[in-house]
């Protein structure tokens, strides 16, 4: 015998004792609350310890306690007069129902529905059967127990004629009522019916898709691949109806149903519903977007950006980006990520470009290749080599296109920027208040927001939503026009983003305004575009944080600023605008705004309803 | 009838007093405090996270509130002794229960109702829809519901408020974490203690924004065991 069951069997005598004595305890209440302890003791020999080795003592203890409080029952019966006998013999009978339950459980064990020969679906509905019904028995008994012995409690001398038919009549309510409770939810359960009322919108087409079909320069055909009345499909058509209204007549769309249409979906290696498919010429693009609806929703919300993808993979060669390196620059295998550019590399992906390193084993030391489309410099820690910054003044003045991203503590890049004629602060700016907590510390003073944007194509969109869309720049610095370039004849400064007035620049990096660090207006990107002979065009952004992962992730400002900073300075300004996406939003606030809703939510309206509630009641008071 | 008579005096009771409106303050103060501390305030987080953790401080509250609100129901009418003034009434002891259970339920709509500027903040500013806002605000009527027709069936048992409150708790928090146990016994037990969570199967998909039939079944169900058997001790105490 293992220590296990010793204690097996030290609470069996336990429980069976003290089921007992309640009995004695409390002679008029207590023979029903016994009798409920002895079923107790028996489910738990038979259930909790059906392996162990107190399993046989607890359940025939548990049967000892049960048989004992019926003859007590019967004792008391025997011994009460008028209506307290028929009280004590209507608990008999419900007692005795109640113990049936014991009975009607016995007929689920293996032993009987062994001897009975039943298996598979047999075996299930006799179980099932009967283990439905012993519950509702013991309770159905238990409950006009309970009741009935309250009653005789309660009047242990003269009992009213109605107590007991009513207290039968309770625990029979009360029992068929919970009887009836389990079926109910067991049928709903099975037979359940549910929505989803999570946010679920289909994007409509975006700007920049609609910009794109509207400049189509040959039809290009959307085959929807769904049966018909498909939920997805009916989803799907009025975003693609909308784009051929868009596109003057060179956007096309079929409704097809895979299974109808063999020869066509051979040749476009369709093998299922589920399908859209861009077809211009001979060229095709194809994805997916599931024919269930529930799968669909995830794509769905972000439908426009891929149609976009695929539009641009089939309507606009593959371009070159390459990106400046050897200079510790912020990178897409950044691990910091403040300074990783993996997303920026996955969006130009999307959007038909290959992204290619540039350093010295790339010759960045003589020239830009041919095939550049843009040059990305993303503030290299380490000066670049001065063959390096003329071989980029080279590009630029054949007419290239350059995104440079400048940070605090990087190199200035003087010799490069003096050729474009503006020059890059080393120091933060910071600001008090228009800020976005990321530290929750001093530090936040340096992450600027601001939505104030200058007109050029760049910052049209924002501009457009400038009430909504704010552009993140957690450490940024001025950006400032010094003058005409190297290069002879006017070239066109526009400021793209400017500080807010109360913005100073932190010359001693201490993150506090001091007397010679006056607050004004500071530029914070600006674009450039090169006079007549040498029509370059530049980005130059103070803050290359502003288009790292962990930025871009959060500020959807910062994405548009980003991609239509490209599209500008690839020449696709045509093209600019959002990209609609229905996918949830981060929410992030200023530190202001945190400031006002700390004080609105938290205090603002239960002082409102204490001050309603006195006033209310002062005047009741005042009224009585 | 006589259930609004019943309900209109005991709302009267908790609003024509300071102890309803210091309740609701509060609710609210907690509710906002958590609602900045472990949503909006809690640095950048996606609206639908923000709405459901919403939900889910607010579910909390309402389980507590409730039984604040209702543990004094019909105990405090023994305890002061106009329970006599209730059974010579020709309101009927159904009626006397469903009015109370109108009458808390009414205090906690309230309530509900001026948390909405909450999930208005987060549509405003973020990408949920206003059926996931009601569905949410509809799983906490449910489970308010369920929660006050214990907390009236608890009080039902006792003349005194702490042990009715106390009792409520108990059973709220049995069936909060009764699922627990639902591995550690056979059928159907097993499957009654899984189903019965209170929290984990049935409110955390009003919480998401996902209507299921048999949650409402569940706390309907609880709903009417409460008040059914709150009835039936109320009845019994004319015998008494």
């Amino acid at each position: 015998m293992t220590d296990y069951s010793t204690i097996q069997y030290g609470l069996t005598a336990l429980v069976a004792l003290a089921s007992l004595s309640i009995a004695f305890l409390l002679p008029r209440r207590g023979v029903g609350l016994s009798w409920l302890g002895g079923l107790a003791l028996v489910w738990i020999g038979q259930r909790l310890l059906g392996g162990g080795d107190a399993s046989l003592p607890a359940t025939v203890a548990g049967l000892l306690v049960v048989f004992a409080t019926v003859v007590l029952r019967v004792r008391s019966m025997t011994a009460a007069k008028d209506a307290a006998a028929a009280t004590e013999r209507a608990a008999l009978i419900w007692q005795l129902i109640g113990t049936s339950s014991i009975a009607v459980w016995f007929l689920t064990t293996a032993k009987v529905t062994d001897a009975l020969g039943y298996t598979g679906d047999a075996l299930d509905r006799w179980t099932v059967a009967w283990t439905a019904l012993w519950p509702i028995l013991a309770l159905v008994g238990a409950l006009p127990v309970l009741l009935l012995d309250n009653v005789l409690a309660a009047h242990p001398v003269q009992m009213p004629e109605g107590a007991r038919k009513h207290a039968v009549a309770s625990g029979l309510s009360l029992a068929f009522g919970l009887a009836l409770v389990f079926p109910v939810n067991y049928l709903a359960n099975q037979h359940d019916a549910d929505w989803d009322f999570s946010y679920f919108r289909v994007t409509r087409p975006g700007t920049s898709t609609l910009a794109i079909v509207a400049t189509l320069d040959a039809p290009v055909e959307v085959m929807l691949f769904y049966p018909p009345a498909n939920d997805t499909r009916e989803q799907l058509v009025p975003y693609f109806e909308e784009l051929v209204a868009n596109s003057g007549g060179k956007l096309t769309l079929k409704l097809l149903d895979q299974p109808s249409e063999p020869e066509l979906s051979k040749e476009l290696s369709v093998r299922d519903n589920g399908y859209i498919v861009l077809k211009k010429g001979d060229a095709k693009e194809k994805f997916r977007v599931d024919t269930d609806i529930k799968k669909a929703r995830k794509d769905l919300k972000k439908l426009d950006g891929t149609v976009q993808k695929y539009l641009l993979k089939l309507t606009r060669g593959k371009r070159v980006v390459y990106m400046l390196t050897g200079h510790n620059e912020a990178s897409p295998r950044e691990t910091n990520p403040f300074f990783k550019l993996n997303d920026v590399k996955t969006e130009l992906t999307n959007q038909n470009y290959d992204v290619k390193d540039f350093g010295l084993e790339q010759g960045s030391a003589t020239a830009v290749p041919d095939d550049a489309a843009l040059v990305i410099v993303a503030a290299p820690e380490k000066a670049l080599l001065p063959e390096e910054s003329k071989a980029l003044a080279a590009y630029a003045d054949k007419g290239g296109a350059l995104f440079v991203f400048a940070d605090p503590q990087r190199d200035p890049m003087p010799e490069l920027l003096s050729h474009l004629g503006v020059s890059v602060g080393t120091h933060p700016l910071a600001n008090n208040t228009k800020i976005i907590p990321i530290t929750n510390g001093p530090m936040d003073k340096a992450n600027l927001i601001s939505q104030r944007f200058g007109s050029h194509p760049v910052t049209a969109t924002l501009s457009k939503y400038a009430t909504k869309a704010a552009v993140v720049l957690p450490t940024v610095v001025a950006v400032s026009e010094t003058g005409a370039g190297t290069v002879p004849g006017p070239a066109k400064y526009t400021p793209l983003i400017r500080s807010y007035e109360d913005t100073w620049e932190d010359l001693n990096d201490n993150l506090v305004q001091d007397k010679d660090e006056p607050s004004k207006v500071y530029v914070m990107a600006m674009a450039v575009q090169g006079p007549e002979t040498a029509k370059y065009r530049a980005v130059i952004l103070g803050d290359v944080s502003a288009a790292s992962d962990f930025v871009l992730e959060r500020a959807q400002g910062n994405q548009v600023l980003v991609l239509d900073a490209v599209r500008w300075l690839v020449g696709d300004e045509d093209i600019a605008g959002e990209i609609a996406s229905e996918e949830d939003v981060q929410i992030e606030h200023t530190h202001e705004q945190d400031v006002v809703w700390f004080y609105a939510i938290i205090f603002g309206i239960p002082l409102s309803v204490l001050a309603l509630g006195a006033v209310i009641v002062r005047r009741r008071t005042a009224g009585a | 009838m006589y259930t609004f008579t019943v309900a209109r005096r005991d709302l009267g009771a908790y609003l024509h007093g300071y102890a309803g409106y210091v309740i609701l303050s509060a609710a609210l103060f907690i509710t906002g405090l958590l609602f900045q501390v472990r949503g909006l305030g809690a640095g950048a987080q996606y609206s639908h996270d923000i709405l459901e953790t919403f939900f889910e401080n607010c579910g909390g509250l309402v389980m507590i509130t409730s039984i604040l609100l209702t543990m004094r129901s019909l105990a405090e009418e023994r305890q002061m002794g106009t329970d006599v003034l209730l059974f010579t009434s020709p309101a009927s002891d159904l009626q006397v229960v469903l009015g109370k259970y109108l009458a808390a339920l009414g205090v906690l709509t309230i309530m509900l109702a001026l948390t909405v500027y909450m999930p208005a903040l987060i549509f405003v500013n973020g990408k949920v829809s206003p059926a996931h806002i009601a569905t949410g605000y509809l799983g906490l009527f449910a489970l308010g519901s369920a929660t006050i027709a214990i907390g009236i069936a608890s009080s039902s048992l006792f003349k005194s408020q702490l042990p009715a409150g106390i009792l409520a708790a108990v059973v709220v928090v049995t069936m909060l974490l009764g699922w627990m146990l639902s591995d550690k016994t056979d059928a159907p037990f097993t499957d009654v203690l899984a189903y019965v969570a209170y929290w984990d199967k049935h409110f955390t998909t009003f919480q998401e924004g996902r209507l299921h039939v048999r949650d409402l079944v569940y706390y309907g169900s609880i709903t009417f065991i409460g008040l059914l058997f709150a009835t039936k001790v109320q009845e019994g105490r004319r015998w008494a």
